[in-house]
């Protein structure tokens, strides 16, 4: 049977790991190994995916992809993974430090002085941005979701100017299947750091070992840190440094980043190896008993086999054969093996295979898993279940219940959207915009009482204060709109939304994981784009990025708020919310076209774990707010204050350099006139608007403003009902700004870039002309 | 014009110039990101 057929509650040990390529590597890698116990947790509200547990850890899997796994059901796991309750006193071995062990003869030094670079490496959510800030005193954002880094930060370690450390994307394995694992990868093998800071999360550290395993394979200098070990510790658990050190060969440090304890220590030894060069004591982790000795041979064969190529390439020898072995694309091409080799390779891959009973990826991860088992076996004390997972457990039972998931899933969802605009956002807003008007008004008196030239006037009240004013107004909501975000994020809770969400997305096209860039979306289009980089798959990637647009961003709220006000007060909420979900509706419209015509075939296996639920840091919240609301009052003193001295100016000035008394004889009227007839059929035919949204695509922002400034009130009586509704929808879904815009041509070329400001443009002309109709028709 | 019109309009063109520059300085940072946003200070949209 396959673990597809399993309930939640059943054990099996698995039989055999079928799929193929990247997707079968990455289960291995997983640790879904053929001879691995596994129990179903549970399943998903809508049935699909599953969690299972294996060694010691939770993992979630679509049912499509467990239907690959074949297992054999037992009724109670017998692989104990048994752990000492108590640990003998070992030696210290002193690696990474100046000891008694320390062998000169060996050492390789660098020359004094030299600049000692450092690649931040361990898995996802394991902590390694909160230790990045810590080493560099950075205010890099931490996330509860697996990817929060999805690009490679550089820093100096504090006090050590001579340093750079680069916070790399969390990865699984050295195995090429998401595009992070491969920048991770590339970064070490071609950029050469002085020294690895591997972290891994101590309370998981059968999984984490893996990647530990083959990093060392690469030969560089590294240092171990057992982040957490706080709540390993605080849960009865503990770890035989010394042994541990002994028997990995580098130096192991147990820290804590939350809490900024070891971390010092770590330093020290990292400056340590990286200075001396101390490479790993140990890379051979294959035993002679093992197995009879099949893929100890079969290793050490293949690395006399490709020892000159991997010299030639730049690689570290063992960690290029254990990568032929596994036919890993990239680094067969870059070993460059003739005929003749390629199939003594075969040859000694069939030998392994005959022998070991089982394949040669299977294989190699059996053997590392074989390999961590019995380290973890020797050194590890293994905690009782956290309290965390404990309350993570009885909080998911009504968050990710059958029939509880997906109502508190909207619960939650419109709590935010009250909270922010009709609550706590609007209050603060409203509070804002009294203080906005007073000092307007002390200003306007002021420059009355001095015998300000009526022009100079007329551009400081009803260009720079109308203008900017009228923007940063809303400062409070977006403010609060990203606040709540953060705190579902950080607790944890997206990536639930992700693992309930999976079977409704993959009916578009999508996986669960697609989620998360699509909800950061209604903050921000640009980190929304940015974050896509997490999904495994390009085409997901891109499908991902081109429906980003189609959720409204925190920018347009200022939009909707202008317009609900003037045309449809004590009707925002209703307006706003209609306004959001018809933003989600041509989202799931587009996807539906997209996976028929340019994204044809399934969405990527879903494969990710789920956090336990924390509360979120006040720092890194606050902190997060912080750098939100500088960049927007950054924006609305930058792009928002030239936008309105500009259109003033323009306005103001004709073609042959006077001024105009008439502002619709002036220089921007003239030119919004070119567009007129376009937007006419939308009942939108008037120069002033098309400047607005011209200006909106500057920042969404400033589209208020200019309305602001060029009509000056008397909005009313040029916009109709219909119109106003045209207008909306026409804003909401138009081309994102030129930084969203600039940011889709980072990930995908100018080509998609200008594809999306096209494709935006006709879908919200087409939709704010069938809303345009509709008005008329119920009108 | 006065002496106020003079002042209010020097401050303008100020605010306006130091806009400005901020803008391109950005638009150049976006092209020379270093990665490391935390640090150089420049908001090139990598953050």
């Amino acid at each position: 049977m396959t673990l597809q057929e399993l309930r939640a509650g059943d054990h099996g040990v698995i039989t055999e790991v079928g799929g193929s390529g990247a997707l079968r590597q990455h289960f291995l890698d997983m640790g879904m190994i053929p001879g691995a116990e596994v129990t179903v947790v549970k399943l998903a509200p809508m049935g699909d995916p599953m969690e299972i547990q294996l060694h010691g850890y939770e993992l979630t899997i679509r049912l499509s992809d467990a239907a690959c796994i074949a297992v054999e059901p037992i009724r109670e796991r017998t692989r104990s993974h048994a752990h000492p309750d108590t640990l003998p006193v070992s030696e210290h071995p002193g690696l990474g430090e100046g000891g008694r062990y320390h062998d000169d003869r060996e050492a390789d030094p660098l020359p004094e002085g030299s600049r000692l670079t450092y690649a931040l490496v361990g898995n996802q959510n394991c902590g390694k941005t909160t230790l990045f800030n810590q080493l560099t005193g950075a205010n890099q954002h931490v996330g509860n979701f697996p990817g929060v880094t999805v690009d490679r930060k550089d820093g100096v370690i504090q006090g050590h100017e001579n340093t750079s450390i680069t916070d790399l994307p969390g990865i699984y394995s050295m195995s090429p299947y998401t595009g992070e694992e491969i920048v991770s990868r590339d970064f070490v093998l071609k950029e050469y750091p002085h020294a690895i800071i591997n972290i891994v999360d101590a309370t998981n550290l059968e999984r984490n070992l893996y990647l530990t395993m083959q990093l060392l394979e690469m030969n560089i200098p590294m240092v171990l840190a057992l982040n957490m070990m706080d709540e390993l510790t605080g849960n009865g658990g503990t770890v035989d440094i010394n042994g541990m050190e002994a028997l990995l060969g580098i130096p192991v440090v147990p820290i804590s980043a939350a809490k900024n304890e070891g971390v010092d220590e770590l330093v020290r030894h990292a400056l340590h190896v990286a200075q001396n060069q101390e490479r790993p004591r140990r890379q051979d982790f294959c035993s002679k008993e093992d197995h009879e000795g099949s893929v100890h041979r079969c290793i050490h064969a293949v690395v006399h086999l490709i020892e000159d190529h991997a010299e030639r390439a730049g690689l570290p020898v063992r960690f290029a054969a254990t990568k032929a072995i596994e036919g890993d694309p990239l680094i067969l091409k870059q070993l460059e093996l003739d005929g003749n080799e390629q199939e003594l390779l075969e040859h000694i891959l069939l030998q392994l295979e005959a022998e070991r009973g089982l394949d040669r990826c299977a294989a190699m991860a059996d053997m590392r898993y074989d390999f961590i088992e019995r380290l973890c076996e020797q050194t590890l004390v293994k905690p009782r279940e956290s309290r965390e997972r404990v309350r993570s457990r009885q909080i998911d039972r009504v968050l990710t219940g059958k029939y509880t998931a997906i109502p508190c899933f909207i619960a939650i969802m419109l709590a935010v959207f009250y909270l922010t605009f009709e609550v706590i956002g609007a209050g603060l807003q409203s509070l804002l915009e009294r203080g906005i008007e007073a000092l307007s008004g002390i200003v306007d008196g002021t420059l009355t009482a001095l015998g300000v030239n009526a022009a100079l006037h007329s551009l400081v009240i009803d260009g720079i204060f109308a203008g900017v004013g009228s923007v940063l107004s809303f400062l409070p909501i977006i403010v609060v709109m990203f606040f709540f975000l953060s705190l579902l994020e950080d607790s944890g809770y997206i990536a639930r939304v992700a693992f309930f969400m999976d079977k409704l997305l993959r009916k578009i096209g999508l996986s669960g994981r697609s989620i998360v860039p699509l909800l950061i979306g209604f903050g921000c289009t640009v980190p929304a784009v940015m974050s896509t980089r997490t999904l495994p798959s390009d085409r997901d990637r891109r499908m991902t990025i081109l429906l980003t647009p189609f959720m409204s961003c925190s920018a347009k709220l200022p939009v909707y708020a202008f317009f609900v006000s003037v045309f449809f007060p004590g009707k925002g909420g209703l307006i706003m919310t209609g306004l959001y979900f018809l933003g989600i509706l041509m989202g799931i419209l587009a996807a539906l076209l997209y996976k028929g015509t340019l994204f044809r075939g399934e969405a990527v296996p879903f494969v990710m774990e789920l956090p336990n639920y924390r509360l979120p840091g006040l720092r890194n919240v606050v902190q997060l707010l912080w750098e939100k609301a500088k960049d927007f009052l950054r924006k609305a003193f930058t792009v928002i204050l030239v936008a309105p001295v500009v259109i003033w100016c323009l306005r103001r000035a004709g073609f042959r350099v006077k001024a105009v008394g008439d502002s619709g004889a002036g220089m921007l009227a003239v030119i919004s006139g070119w567009l007129t007839p376009l937007l006419a059929p939308l009942g939108l035919g008037d120069w002033r608007i098309v400047t607005s949204l011209i200006s909106g695509v500057l920042a969404k922002e400033s589209l208020v403003s200019t309305l602001e400034i060029l009509f000056g009130g008397q909005l009313g009586a040029v916009l109709t009902t219909a119109g106003t509704a045209a207008l909306l929808v026409f804003s909401l879904l138009y081309t994102p700004c030129i930084a969203a815009v600039a940011s889709v041509r980072r990930e995908l070329g100018a080509r998609w870039a200008a594809g999306i400001v096209l494709w935006q443009c006709a879908v919200a002309w087409v939709c704010a002309f069938l809303v345009q109709l509709l008005c008329h028709v119920f009108a | 014009m006065n002496g106020w019109d003079i002042l209010i309009l020097i401050l303008l063109v100020l605010a306006v110039g130091a806009a400005v520059l901020s803008l391109v300085r950005s638009r150049k940072a976006t092209k020379d990101c270093c990665g490391d946003c935390s640090k150089c200070g420049q908001r090139c949209g990598h953050c």
